[in-house]
């Protein structure tokens, strides 16, 4: 009797202790552990992939980015527009401003998803060489160190002094402010290395980072910077790659219909998600990157869009007579587009233009339906001889050679030549920087390259709200210094 | 002199003590399990025989199902239909009679066999038996908060979800109803307790539950309400909120008893607010408009006034006389062996306001079964409920559109899509949408099905070794379809013309497995010991699919192109219990557990969580010097202290950072992280301090009790941004919050017979305070929807230390501006204007900006109070309860609309009285449109005072006396009661909305990711109505 209760109480005793403490250990079952990331080529591709997801967001090329280059320069106008995007073009923007916040937070996340690739680099090393050659371990690596340069130079070259994350130095409070030249040597060695690890145009999949990308954003770097000597020998391993030439067609560089051509250096991609255009459930709020679509063609666009983006009329005044770009880039009154023909009531009383480079309304009859797929075009060749040009004419060379193989594209006459516009001679290399400002003008017109082609060539004074020694950068964003411990108000730029 | 080293060395080592102690409670427990098994008794008494007998009330009416105790054993039974009962006893056993509503008797055997016993009313509640955690108590030796709502409190005034039974019954316990049928009140104990989730949880039967909408009052034997950490911590990990303990009923052993009961009801449609008609909204709007530019051109529609005459009354349209119906039929009976009880409900309802109803099924049955030492039994409910939720259009309440919509816009136009009218933006101007389109073309179901089950097995080991093993299962499936059909002009503004669907279905399994040991035995007479060891598990698996599409095609329900996604959760916890509960003599009272809970909600090093609990209670009326008071029966003194804690403001994952699927570029998927892991969060904690007295007088006719507690929160979890550089898109959770409640509680209760009239009383007041005392070191107020520290100047709410939580925080008033000297001669107020509001310049620093934002009201009542009345006279009962609240605030933020002056919408008659140069108005702003002074800023003048006294309920019911009934049924028919009753007769408050019951914030994303964060805010929510219900109640 007595035994059997003791055994019933120890029965007992160990059913109340059998609870299974290891069922605690959960991990979210629909996702990837951070841990042992990547374990196959999968992983590692999808992480490289969302680092590149950040480049299609509001903040960036998805839409605030545009205004905040193009609206800077003076290549624009207009009246229209959020309070928060005309600062930029008034010059009043203070830290307070949304799109700056969006630009700077999203930039960060591409840099903090590319550090979270680096940071793996031994889980990378381990996977299996069947499944993974040594050349695609160091091919992703090198896309991770491509996308982190971008991402900092988007930074650097906008706020100046920035904080830093690295993989081995990542502080969750937030970092301080570093100076800008450690950036920019982080950024030269990302770039450096990139371009030896990254596939060719011709053996990689559209859309992602090649040696040529590497090396074309180096050449940038160095040229913003005034290092023409490095800038061209970064240039010339583009240009004698062979694997880059200007496209027949320049309009084949701003529609949806010729994405990734062979003009293309580095090109955000954007498409409409499993046929739905407004992406995923709708409305996507701001970093997710579930949404593939920019609003650049319904921001800028006359037909159906927001209207807010027309040409200054010095812009289309600079260009050449005859010049094809000139309609390429442009809509004019009785314009032919998809459904019909532009009216001057469309474009706006007063205005001459508006734009047709990147618009939707050259397919289809609104800019705005289904916001754009079209891809941006961030760095292409044209862009890239141009800037290859000025470098050789810092230097001292002969850059006319590089100049008129865009201008034989467009079909104008070359510089240097009897029918040439006598506006620009070229025998002096005072000369032939004019006609670069000239040609970059025209050739890039609303690509956000003007702005920073003024600011670093001294010539912002022709805008008359930009005050030099402070609008040079933006302001820190309010909400970083509110959220990063390390910030605070009196690290600010200079007069805001 | 070596003395001092060691007493030094002694207190040094405390916190080694405390766990020794700990540890003591727990070898003590053992041992007297042990000690029991070796001490069994050594044979049974030779001397027994069967003793029976009649129980009756003071009626003479047998009464069924009281329980028949020989004191000291297990040995027991209950009374069968007639009143009969047997047992096995010995002369010189006392046995014991128990019934709920009555008082405990005793009596001991003599030489008689025939032992008969009259129960008595329970003039004192002392002896009822209180369901707490884990197990019941004799409420006089409670030593914790605990309140009661029986099951005669729940069917006296049928309300329709079980948690609106709750209001006003009990101090600390705080219900704030809604109108919408199916929306279940928000109640909060003892206020409220975190920046998180502050819902208390629920205990079904000993099974843990995030609510109990699935069940229907009639099937509820009792609730408790565990306030205090005494008996709320024995929930540990989900303590600190408050525990709800609801025990269901069970068949009774005697004849098979079938009881149904009905009613119907009708609510009517709520008050009016006074409109501008057609002809006064012309002149407004004309007026508004010309004020900030007196060559403007008026709406297109104005050039032709022949529609002055129409005038729709858009508040009538939305509303109706609602209804409800109820039906519950249930049987139940029993043995000595087995008993059941089976019931199924159905309820319809009709809200007042159109297209919102619902229709609930509930089926349940419980049984139990004993053989021996044994005994086994389930629990099983089933609850299906089709709801039609009230829903916004574009964010807007419909009684809001209803105010602002022009009233000279037809209801109906044949030509649109859909058959509504709808005002143009460009010829109308006035941008509110038909109220009824909306509530007509935009719909909304929600389908629940609820599954609880339980079954259990109990094995009396010894007479004083009893052990429980329970299985629970808790599943419940949410569907949600919403569907917005197109409408409007065609091709014009506004308009829709694709059909838009939106689709979710939300399941989520828990199971519960729960052992427990409980030993009870009586020593040396008068040491009563207690001991419990509990041993329990939950998994919890929440699977959501959701979807939208759109088609053109008139396509209404689920169309094939639905996109969307989905999301896969699980939440487990583990948790042990000890608790000993000793008296000496029922004098002096001692409980003490610990609770260890584990979740994994949280990382390795903080998944644990001790949460122990101390408690005493000295029963002074049974010293000797009292022992013989006259008038003094009850005089108890008891003090608590624990520690409760929550995990359920913290969501599933967050210690830990993980790869989620939703990135694409270029159409290929892509791994990322989305939030930055915090692997230091842990459990949310709740110190909880409380001391109470209890006194009866007259032989507890009078009785009387009061409370102090004081909870202090730490470690709440508020989500932070992190720094933007350190780009990760989500907020991240950090236990920095802190806060602290206090109040005050009392009961008073008054109880009288005179004859065949009796009556009782019963009044309860509660005082609470709340205070944020922390919020993260860098980070000085959060206002809602918003990053912390920027100054949303549109949000109403706002945290910050040393305030209550989500205050109003806005402008003061000071009158209005009558002349340009005025403005002149007063701070810096861009674009006042004369006929503008002067707003208090608080920093006196000269301009009126954000910086003189000021509190400007607290959401929260500094006291809540509940009277119940009671009489019955012969055949009559009588029933009334009156709720009240005082001191809190209400922001109507209705009144933006209702007499802000600044847009064009239809707004409330206050307009007319407006400040012009002509009627110097001091109280009413000019009209103007743009509001160049943003006379519609959050300011005082939307603040109004939210105090209300309400009859919530008063019932009078009929029951036909038995002897006629008998006669008529020829014995079949034991009761019938028929009653008429109304809910919300008269309310006095001096608040201007239509219900000063402001139900929870109509879905305003929040911060902190809780409902929380508008509280007391009316926008326009669901009213509450006068409702006038007749019922029945029938057992055969």
């Amino acid at each position: 009797m007595m035994k059997k209760q003791i055994l019933i109480l120890i029965f007992m005793v160990f059913l109340i202790s059998s609870c299974e403490t290891n069922d605690l250990e959960l991990s979210n079952p629909t996702a990837i552990s951070t841990t042992t990331f990547p374990t196959n080529l999968e992983e590692l591709k999808g992480g490289v992939n969302a680092t590149y997801s950040p480049l299609q967001t509001q903040g960036l090329y998805g839409r605030y980015l545009f205004y905040m280059y193009d609206y800077m320069g003076d290549d624009v106008q207009t009246e229209r527009g959020t309070p928060d995007l005309l600062a930029f073009k008034n010059f009043t923007f203070r830290a307070s401003n949304n799109d700056i916040f969006l630009y700077w937070k999203n930039a960060y996340i591409g840099v903090s998803r590319a550090n979270f690739i680096l940071d793996k680099q031994d889980n990378i090393a381990a996977l299996d060489a069947g499944e993974v050659s040594q050349e695609m371990k160091d091919k992703f690596i090198g896309e991770a160190k491509f996308l982190r340069a971008y991402y900092y130079f988007l930074l650097v070259e906008r706020f100046g002094d920035i904080p830093l994350y690295t993989p081995e130095n990542l502080d969750p409070n937030g970092l301080p402010r570093t100076p800008k030249e450690e950036i920019y040597q982080l950024i030269i060695s990302d770039l450096t290395d990139a371009g030896s690890k990254l596939l060719l145009k011709s053996e990689e999949e559209p859309g992602r980072a090649t040696k040529g990308a590497a090396y074309a954003l180096l050449g940038k770097v160095h040229l913003f910077r005034g290092e023409y000597q490095e800038a061209k020998v970064a240039f010339n391993k583009v240009i004698n790659s062979g694997e880059y030439t200007l496209t027949t067609e320049y309009f084949d560089n701003f529609d949806s219909a010729h994405e990734n051509n062979s003009e293309s250096v580095f090109e955000v991609q954007f498409v409409y998600d499993n046929g739905n255009p407004w992406g995923y459930a709708g409305w996507d709020g701001l970093d997710n990157g579930y949404v593939e679509t920019t609003w650049r063609s319904a921001e800028y666009g006359a037909v159906g869009g927001f209207h807010n983006n027309d040409p200054s009329e010095e812009l289309v005044n600079e260009f050449e007579a005859g010049d094809p770009r000139l309609h390429a880039s442009f809509y004019f009154a009785g314009d032919a587009y998809s459904s019909g023909t532009i009216t001057q009531e469309q474009i706006g009383v007063g205005i001459s233009a508006t734009w047709r480079k990147y618009q939707r309304s050259h397919t289809v009859s609104s800019d705005y339906s289904g916001l754009s797929d079209i891809n941006h075009r961030a760095i292409r060749y044209a862009d890239v001889l141009l800037m290859a040009a000025e470098a050789e004419n810092e230097v001292g060379g002969n850059p006319v050679g590089l100049l008129n193989q865009v201008r034989t594209r467009a079909a104008m006459p070359l510089y240097g030549s009897a029918d040439m516009n006598p506006t620009y001679p070229v025998t002096t290399s005072a000369e032939i920087f004019t006609a670069i400002v000239h040609e970059r003008r025209v050739e890039l017109a609303g690509e956000q390259t003007r702005f920073p082609d003024l600011l670093r060539w001294n010539m912002m004074s022709i805008i008359p709200a930009f005050q030099a020694g402070k609008h040079e950068v933006l302001p820190i964003p309010q909400t970083e210094i509110d959220t990063n411990l390390s910030i605070n108000s009196s690290d600010q730029n200079t007069g805001y | 002199m070596k003395k001092i080293p060691t007493k030094k060395s002694v207190t040094k080592n405390n916190n080694y003590r405390n766990r020794d102690n700990i540890l003591a409670i727990f070898l003590f427990l053992f041992f007297v399990v042990f000690s029991q098994v070796y001490a069994t008794p050594k044979g049974l008494a030779t001397q027994q025989r069967q003793i029976k007998g009649v129980v009756t009330d003071t009626d003479n009416i047998p009464l069924s199902g009281v329980n028949v105790l020989v004191v000291g054993t297990t040995i027991g039974t209950e009374t069968d239909f007639d009143g009969n009962y047997t047992i096995k006893a010995k002369e010189g056993d006392v046995l014991q009679f128990s019934f709920i509503g009555m008082k405990t008797k005793l009596i001991t055997i003599s030489k008689n066999n025939q032992v008969n016993m009259i129960m008595e009313d329970n003039a004192d509640t002392l002896n009822e038996i209180v369901i707490v955690g884990y197990g019941s108590q004799k409420k006089t030796n409670v030593t914790g908060a605990v309140a009661t709502v029986s099951a005669k409190d729940l069917v006296s005034a049928p309300t329709t979800n079980a948690v609106e039974a709750l209001q006003g019954r009990s101090s600390g316990v705080t219900v704030i109803n809604n109108g919408s049928p199916g929306s279940a009140p928000t109640i909060r104990i003892r206020g409220i307790g975190t920046l998180g989730n502050n819902n208390p949880i629920y205990v079904i039967d000993g099974i843990v539950t995030e609510n109990m909408d699935g069940l229907s009052p009639d099937d509820i034997e009792s609730i408790s309400v565990l306030k205090d950490a005494s008996t709320a911590a024995a929930y540990g990990s989900l303590g600190a909120n408050g525990v709800i303990v609801v025990k269901t009923k069970t068949g009774k052993n005697g004849k098979t008893t079938f009881s149904f009961n009905s009613y119907l009801s009708t609510r009517f449609k709520p008050k009016k607010i006074d409109l501008l008609n057609s002809e006064q909204y012309v002149s407004y709007v004309t007026d508004m408009i010309r004020n900030n530019d007196p060559g403007a051109d008026l709406p297109p529609r104005f050039a032709n006034t022949n529609f002055i005459s129409n005038n729709v009354d858009y508040q009538d349209a939305i509303f109706q006389q609602g209804t409800a119906n109820n039906y519950e039929l249930s049987a139940s009976g029993g043995t000595e062996n087995a008993n059941f009880r089976l019931s199924g409900n159905y309820l319809t309802q009709e809200g007042t306001m159109l297209h919102t109803a619902l229709d609930k099924y509930a089926f349940r049955v419980n049984s139990n079964f004993k053989k021996g030492r044994i005994t086994f039994g389930e629990t099983l409910a089933l609850t299906y409920a089709e709801q039609d939720p009230l829903i916004l259009a574009f964010s807007v309440s419909p009684i809001e559109n209803a105010i602002k919509i022009a009233p000279y816009l037809p209801i109906y136009d044949a030509n649109n899509v859909g058959g509504f009218s709808e005002l143009s933006a460009t010829d109308d101007v006035n941008t509110t949408r038909n109220p009824l389109r909306t509530l007509n073309r935009e719909t909304q179901l929600n389908k629940n099905i609820n599954l609880l089950g339980t079954v259990y097995g109990k094995v009396d080991i010894t007479k004083n070794l009893t052990y429980k093993a329970t299985l629970g299962m808790n599943f419940y499936d949410n569907k949600f379809k919403k569907v917005e059909l197109p409408y409007g002009l065609s091709g014009g503004d506004p308009s829709q013309s694709d059909t838009r669907i939106s689709y979710a279905n939300a399941r989520v399994n828990t199971i519960t497995i729960n052992n427990s040991l409980e030993y009870t035995k009586t020593f040396n007479e008068n040491h009563n010991v207690k001991a419990l060891v509990v041993a329990e598990q939950r998994k919890r698996k929440t699977t959501v699919l959701s979807g939208v599409g759109t088609t053109p095609f008139g396509i209404t329900d689920l169309p094939s192109n639905l996109s969307g996604g989905a999301q896969a959760l699980e939440y487990n916890v583990v948790g042990y219990l000890g608790r000993i509960n000793y008296d000496f003599a029922g004098k002096y009272l001692l409980a003490v557990s610990l609770r260890r809970d584990a979740s994994s909600r949280f990382g390795a090093n903080y998944r644990w969580g001790n949460f122990p609990t101390v408690a005493a209670g000295w029963v002074l009326s049974k010293e000797d010097f009292l022992k013989d008071s006259s008038s003094m029966n009850y005089f108890k003194l008891r003090a608590s202290w624990g520690l409760a804690g929550n995990d359920r403001s913290a969501g599933d994952y967050a210690f830990e950072s993980s790869l989620l699927p939703n990135y694409f570029y270029g159409n290929n998927s892509g791994l990322a992280t989305s939030s930055l892991p915090n692997p230091n969060l842990k459990w949310e904690e709740t110190a909880m301090t409380n001391i109470g007295v209890d006194l009866g007088f007259l032989s507890s006719k009078i009785t009387f009790s009061a409370e102090y507690y004081n909870n202090t929160s730490n470690d709440l979890i508020v989500l932070l941004p992190p720094a933007g550089s350190l780009g990760v898109p989500n907020d991240t959770p950090f236990n920095i919050g802190g806060m602290k409640t206090d109040g005050l509680e009392f009961n008073l209760g008054y109880r009288k017979s005179e004859g065949e009239f009796h009556w009782s009383a019963s009044f309860n007041l509660s005082t609470t305070n709340n205070e944020v005392t922390q919020l993260a070191p860098n980070v000085e107020q959060l206002f809602n929807g918003s990053k912390p520290n920027v100054l949303a100047s549109g949000s109403i709410s706002r945290i910050a230390e040393g305030e209550a939580l989500w205050h109003f925080y806005g402008w003061e008033t000071d009158g209005i501006f009558q002349t340009q000297a005025e403005i002149d001669a007063h701070a810096t107020q861009t674009g006042a204007a004369p006929g503008d509001i002067r707003f208090k310049d608080i920093n006196n620093d000269g301009v009126i900006n954000d910086e003189d934002r000021t509190v400007i009201g607290n959401p929260f009542p500094n006291v809540n109070y509940g009277l119940s009345l009671n009489a019955d006279y012969k055949n009559f009962d009588f029933t009334a309860l009156f709720t009240g609240v005082s001191g809190n605030d209400i922001f109507n933020a209705s009144r933006y609309y209702l007499d802000g002056a600044s847009q064009i919408t239809n707004t409330s008659t206050a307009v007319l009285d407006r400040w012009t140069p002509t009627n110097p108005s001091t109280t009413q702003p000019r009209a103007i449109i743009n509001d160049p002074n943003q006379n519609t800023r959050v300011s005082n003048r939307y603040v109004e005072d939210g105090s209300y006294f309400r009859l919530k309920n008063i019932s009078i019911g009929y029951n036909m006396p038995t002897t006629m009934l008998s006669n008529i049924s020829k014995g079949t028919i034991s009761k019938l009661r028929v009653y008429v009753s109304a809910q919300n007769l008269f309310t006095i408050t001096n608040y201007s909305g239509y219900d000063p019951e402001i139900g929870p914030s109509l879905g305003i994303a929040s911060i902190t990711g809780s409902q929380n964060s508008e509280i007391g805010v009316d926008r326009g929510q669901y009213p509450q109505s006068k409702s006038l219900l007749l019922g029945f109640q029938i057992k055969f």
